[in-house]
């Protein structure tokens, strides 16, 4: 699916307060990123999670909020009006996670911001999906350690067929060992 | 190199140190004699990088593994792979294609480790990551694995997958999680006396927590085997 109608997608689910929509267009996003990684389209991966994010806290509905709400009302329609010029749709992707950053700092709550944890959460995906831990580091910008930490306690490693079995694996082990 | 030699991708490191497991390594090196080569490239990874950033969270990690190379416990190795990773790299990335596209999967990083692995003769890997493992072990296990994830078909470029496996033949992956049962079947946990069994498994979960791609299943399997 396009990056244009996915972010229309993106901006019709948060317009509409729609925490559903917007889990449900993130997979969307997700399962496209891996077939065709585009710096744009994992920046409206890991805005799409956050905006998730957002949705689902009853805190950010506040009126202390409401200025906010609309400016990335606005910078979402200008992605979507951007989505055939990389640059200008970065930029707004940036303005738009700037805006989140600075309302989750009037009253921060963890140690990582929520676009961090979008970007990893959306690292550990692709190498949930197949690309190498290396690759997604590389991809994301995150590191190897927080993918692998953030993975380990996933069932990503309990979803893959192994050709090995773990009796024969020891065996191996063992041998190379000197055992 | 001699055959028992292993050559260490940083996710193994990263989960034995991660799981202050780090003395798997000094005690195996102790009992066994072999020696675990580190790519350059790994040590920039898992220790210059992470001594420089801004994020401290994984500074401790990294002065671990700085000891161990200090101490002799890890073997700093380098040699010139890059036209031979360049090649190969090619060759990773075109084995798999989905809506006739080629599906990058690898990292330059990982196949300059398998390429060193092959100029240093060196038959052994330790290695945690998912994806290399299994283009190494299982290549077809690969394909089956993001068709289901990612719900479309995937073709295989046969003369990609043969270089890679010409490159990978006779290479013999061992996760920490196996490093680690090698060392308590040689005694590395005795010390626990009545609940050394018991450590072992907690180690096991610990290993998995800390990214090593190893399952559930595989766990409980190897742990009822322990007498």
């Amino acid at each position: 699916m396009p990056l244009k109608e996915l972010t229309h997608e993106v901006m019709d689910a948060f317009s509409k307060k729609n925490q559903k929509k917007m889990r449900k267009t993130n997979d969307k996003i997700l399962a496209e990123l891996m077939l065709s990684f585009t710096k744009e389209m994992f920046n409206l991966a890991v805005i799409s999670y956050v905006l998730s994010k957002v949705l689902a806290k009853p805190r950010f509905y506040g009126r202390a909020y409401k200025e906010s709400f609309e400016r990335m009302e606005q910078v979402l329609n200008h992605m979507e009006r951007s989505a055939g010029d990389p640059e200008k749709y970065n930029i707004a992707a940036g303005n738009l996670e700037e805006t989140i950053g600075a309302m989750e700092s009037e009253d921060q709550r963890f140690v990582k911001s929520l676009v961090e944890k979008g970007k990893l959460k959306t690292a550990a995906i692709l190498y949930a999906q197949g690309m190498s831990l290396s690759l997604a580091a590389e991809m994301t910008g995150m590191s190897k350690q927080d993918i692998m930490d953030y993975s380990g306690k996933t069932m990503m490693a309990d979803r893959v067929a192994e050709a090995v079995d773990i009796s024969e694996r020891v065996k191996k082990a063992k041998r190379a060992f000197g055992g | 190199m001699a055959e028992r030699d292993f050559i260490c991708d940083s996710s193994a490191i990263i989960s034995l140190t991660d799981a202050c497991l780090a003395h798997v390594f000094y005690f195996l090196k102790e009992k066994t004699g072999v020696k675990f080569l580190v790519p350059k490239s790994v040590v920039e990874e898992c220790v210059e990088k992470p001594l420089h950033i801004q994020n401290k969270d994984y500074r401790f990690s990294a002065l671990k593994i700085k000891d161990m190379i200090n101490d002799g416990i890890l073997d700093k190795v380098d040699a010139d792979v890059s036209s031979k990773t360049a090649e190969l790299e090619k060759a990773a990335n075109t084995v798999f294609f989905a809506r006739g596209q080629p599906l990058r999967l690898m990292h330059a990083g990982e196949i300059e480790m398998l390429a060193l692995a092959e100029e240093l003769e060196v038959k052994n890997v330790l290695m945690d990551e998912r994806t290399a493992r299994l283009m190494i072990e299982a290549p077809l296990n690969l394909k089956a694995h993001l068709e289901k994830e990612l719900r479309v078909n995937i073709m295989v470029n046969r003369g990609s997958l043969e270089k890679m496996q010409n490159l990978t033949k006779g290479m013999n992956v061992v996760r920490s999680t196996e490093a680690l049962i090698v060392a308590y079947e040689r005694g590395f946990l005795k010390h626990f006396d009545d609940i050394e069994k018991e450590v072992a498994e907690a180690a096991l979960y610990r290993l998995k927590s800390a990214g090593c791609a190893i399952s559930f299943k595989e766990i409980d399997e190897y742990m009822k085997g322990v007498s």
